[in-house]
């Protein structure tokens, strides 16, 4: 192989490659980026057989061929280079990277083990990349991070309305709710994309910067971008509680709250936090306020009074400090509502126009 | 080792190996062959799922595994079957989900309920929660006749009536009794779908957007039996509802049974054609009421037993008085019993119960009489004061009576008071008013179609 590349558009693919290459212990080969290069095309693969990635490059072939080579080595390297234009030539066992000022050999690999991106066939859903983007990053923090159930370490990407797709996830203890528009989506099935895989995903279609097609088939997703950039990833074969039962649809207090006000309060609470990260919640119709405090026994005790308009009656409850302030970065709106169905049942957050994003938490017990 | 496989399938010659033994012993060869990393990166979780006219189909944990073996390792696996089988010609593989889910509980911490989330999983194929079923509904007089109704379709469907409608508030039961039936129908071999009328939109709006209007139409029809919940989401969604009116011919046609739900009755459905709304009232309407103490007391225990505790007799008659709303209220409240009583590792008193519970009880929803005379005096466009006069101008009367009946019936306030707030009438009067309007509505839809709207207003 001996190919000249424009250094930049060869730096982002190998970059978006080496994030998903991995030291694997018996296939030492997915350490690398394949380089399989005909004609004027470099194919850029990378894979840790749970995600695979493959990049179109146009390049100046002098001699087309195939190697494998540690993709992460290769990134570092070629974002130290200054030219516009870098060489790469193999010879023998190793690939020489060449600029007028710069010249290094890197250690290939066989290539042959290298396996096969699974390329997914049938229905293609054309879809907003930006929009899906957001609809990713903002359920993936609520995904569970231990193993033991999957499709709790997944988000559930499935259609509820038309022209929309919702993404879901919970660890058991909140559930995060987003709908985001997708004018041309047309989806039977939910799938259930793993969350670190899902977040790879995210990061890719941010790069690539285009809208994507979707196909899915065979337990695996894949997007397929018009530059030619295309990621598969594998999909959680489970079913996903069907979660609009436990949404409460009767509240017996209402309460709407400036968003700034709430991040503030919890900032302080957090301050004095217990183990539990316990964070008391005061709701007071008559005042028209509501009080954080939190009690961390050993450095001292604070309370936060905020003013809010409320609906229904007093109540006190406890919640996770941190549940609580997670999903408030995600809304759009400066007021939130906070829903409370009662001890022991979730309380609900929205936004107080925007209801694409919903949020549901558990009250902890005293 | 492999000499003595190679003879148990000659000697035995009619009886191979088994599938799981076939695999095994291929596994052991092949693990021969090839390096301990390919080995292990490529046939770890491998197993076989049949062998069917010479061809013998392999299980892979993923696409990845699936093209690899496919690619570089279909010939030794070959090879090495045919070794110990002799009539197997070709290998295929198929992905076959990793069974990863383990069935450990997850251990919550007792400060941090989790969501009741373990209660809703769902099978995909048909959307039907396999814990709905009828062993677990709970019958008290209250839906006693639902639940008849809804066994009575699962036993004989199609036949007894169908369509099958039941209606009551949110929390009653209604999802859990159409999909007992689904699920009843499926131990019977039918093919069962169970769909919100939400997902049904959905489906039929992407069909048509995508011109599969007809691949849609095959979809649903393939079905025996069709459970439909919370209908009244149709309304305003003329083509969806004229595409279920067409769905329900079919089955209805063909002697497939079809159960629907919602919050009201058919004849109050708003923004639904009248030709679908007089379909589902040609089979069985049934109410389920919000459950009276009693039944609530009933459901208490059942739900405490399935949590493996038994409630003291005076918690659960506190709790089924003092909690009035629906069943998923009454579930709220035994949940924080139960969290409660794990952390501290004991039963409660019911002093204690009642501390805790405090908070979780909706406020009862209290108006004032005069509230309730303005409200509706506004409804009718009279004024208020007239309720309170002697006057007996048939304008009047009627709103008069129908408030004495709510004050009656939703509020439970006695005959006398009634009276006596009511601008200082005779007790019998109020009773004779309150019959008076429960014999009219057996028989006049329009009064209950306002006496429906004036309860949607006091809400």
């Amino acid at each position: 192989m001996h190919i000249e590349v424009d250094r930049e558009k060869l730096l982002q693919q190998l970059e978006l490659a080496s994030r998903i290459s991995t030291r694997h212990q018996t296939l030492p080969v997915l350490q690398c980026a394949l380089f399989d290069v005909s004609d004027s095309t470099l194919v850029l693969r990378a894979t840790n057989l749970e995600l695979g990635f493959e990049a179109r490059l146009p390049v100046e072939t002098k001699e087309s061929g195939v190697l494998a080579v540690p993709a992460a080595l290769l990134a570092q390297t070629i974002g130290l280079l200054y030219d516009r234009v870098v060489t790469l030539k193999s010879e023998g066992e190793m690939l020489v990277v060449e600029t007028s000022k710069s010249h290094t050999t890197i250690k290939t690999l066989p290539h042959d083990e290298f396996p096969v991106i699974p390329q997914l066939t049938g229905a293609v859903q054309k879809l907003s990349g930006s929009l899906f983007v957001l609809g990713i990053r903002t359920a993936a923090f609520a995904t569970s991070q231990s193993s033991i159930k999957p499709e709790l370490g997944s988000i559930l990407v499935h259609q509820q309305k038309e022209r929309t797709l919702t993404f879901v996830a919970t660890d058991s203890f909140r559930l995060v709710e987003k709908l985001v528009p997708q004018q041309s989506i047309s989806l039977e099935q939910s799938l259930l994309v793993p969350q670190k895989n899902a977040l790879e995903i995210a990061r890719i279609t941010e790069v690539v910067g285009e809208d994507p097609e979707m196909v899915v088939s065979e337990n695996q997703l894949a997007l397929r971008f018009p530059s030619g950039v295309y990621v598969t990833t594998r999909l959680t074969e489970a079913s996903f509680p069907d979660y609009q039962q436990i949404i409460p649809k009767e509240f017996a207090t209402t309460v709407t709250v400036l968003r700034g006000d709430l991040i503030h309060a919890l900032k302080k609470t957090n301050i004095f936090a217990n183990t539990f990260l316990q964070v008391k919640v005061g709701i007071d119709p008559k005042k028209k306020t509501i009080t954080f405090s939190s009690d961390s026994g050993d450095l001292g005790k604070t309370e936060e009074t905020v003013s809010a308009t409320i609906e229904g009656e007093a109540f006190s409850l406890s919640f996770n400090q941190r549940y609580l302030h997670d999903p408030l970065g995600s809304f759009a709106d400066d007021s939130i509502v906070l829903k409370f169905a009662g001890v022991g049942r979730p309380m609900v957050m929205e936004g107080v126009s925007e209801k694409s994003l919903r949020y549901l938490v558990m009250p902890m017990n005293r | 080792m492999s000499t003595s496989i190679h003879s148990t399938v000659v000697a035995v010659g009619v009886q191979p190996l088994t599938a799981k033994q076939l695999w095994d012993d291929a596994l052991v060869n092949i693990e021969l062959s090839i390096t301990p990393a390919n080995f292990k990166t490529w046939f770890k979780d491998t197993h076989i799922v049949s062998v069917e006219s010479g061809t013998a189909t392999v299980g892979v944990p993923s696409v990845f595994v699936k093209d690899w073996l496919a690619d570089k390792f279909n010939g030794l696996i070959l090879k090495t079957l045919r070794e110990l089988s002799t009539h197997i010609r070709s290998v295929e593989y198929a992905v076959v989900p990793r069974n990863d889910r383990r069935t450990e509980k997850v251990e919550h911490s007792a400060f941090n309920p989790a969501l009741p989330l373990e209660e809703y999983y769902i099978n995909k194929s048909d959307n039907l929660n396999p814990r709905y079923v009828f062993d677990t509904f709970v019958v008290g007089p209250f839906n006693a006749l639902a639940h008849t109704a809804a066994k009575t379709v699962a036993e004989k469907p199609g036949i007894a009536y169908n369509p099958l409608f039941v209606y009551g508030k949110t929390g009653h039961g209604k999802t859990h009794l159409i999909q007992a039936v689904g699920n009843h129908l499926k131990r019977t071999g039918r093919k069962v779908f169970y769909a919100t009328s939400e997902r049904f939109t959905v489906d039929y709006f992407n069909a048509l957007q995508n011109g599969t209007a007809n691949s849609f139409k095959d979809k649903y029809r393939q079905y025996d039996a069709l459970m439909m919940d919370d209908v009244q989401f149709l309304a305003n969604k003329e083509k969806t509802q004229e595409e279920l009116f067409h769905l329900f011919n079919a089955f209805h046609d063909n002697n497939k049974q079809i159960v629907f739900s919602s919050d009201v009755p058919p004849h109050l459905l708003p923004h639904m054609e009248d030709r679908l709304r007089s379909r589902f009232s040609q089979g069985m309407i049934v109410d389920i009421p919000p459950p009276d103490p009693e039944s609530r007391g009933a459901i208490l225990k059942a739900k405490a037993a399935q949590n493996g505790i038994t409630l003291d007799e005076a918690v659960v008659n506190h709790l089924s008085q003092t909690i009035e709303g629906n069943i998923r209220e009454l579930e709220g409240a035994l949940n924080t019993i139960l969290c409660q009583s794990q952390l501290l590792g004991r039963t409660l008193s019911l002093d204690e119960v009642k501390q805790l519970i405090k908070n979780s009880m909706r406020p009862r929803k209290s108006l004032a009489v005069s509230e309730i005379v303005d409200k509706v005096a506004r409804f009718y466009d009279i004024e208020s004061a007239s309720i309170y006069e002697k006057t007996r101008r048939k304008e009047i009367i009627k709103p008069r009576q129908l408030i004495m009946y709510i004050l009656r019936e939703d509020f439970h306030v006695s005959y006398p008071a009634i009276g006596q707030k009511l601008g200082g009438r005779d007790h019998t009067t109020v009773i004779h008013s309150c019959e008076k309007i429960k014999t009219n509505l057996r028989s006049d839809s329009s009064l209950e179609d306002e006496l429906g709207q004036i309860r949607a207003i006091l809400k």
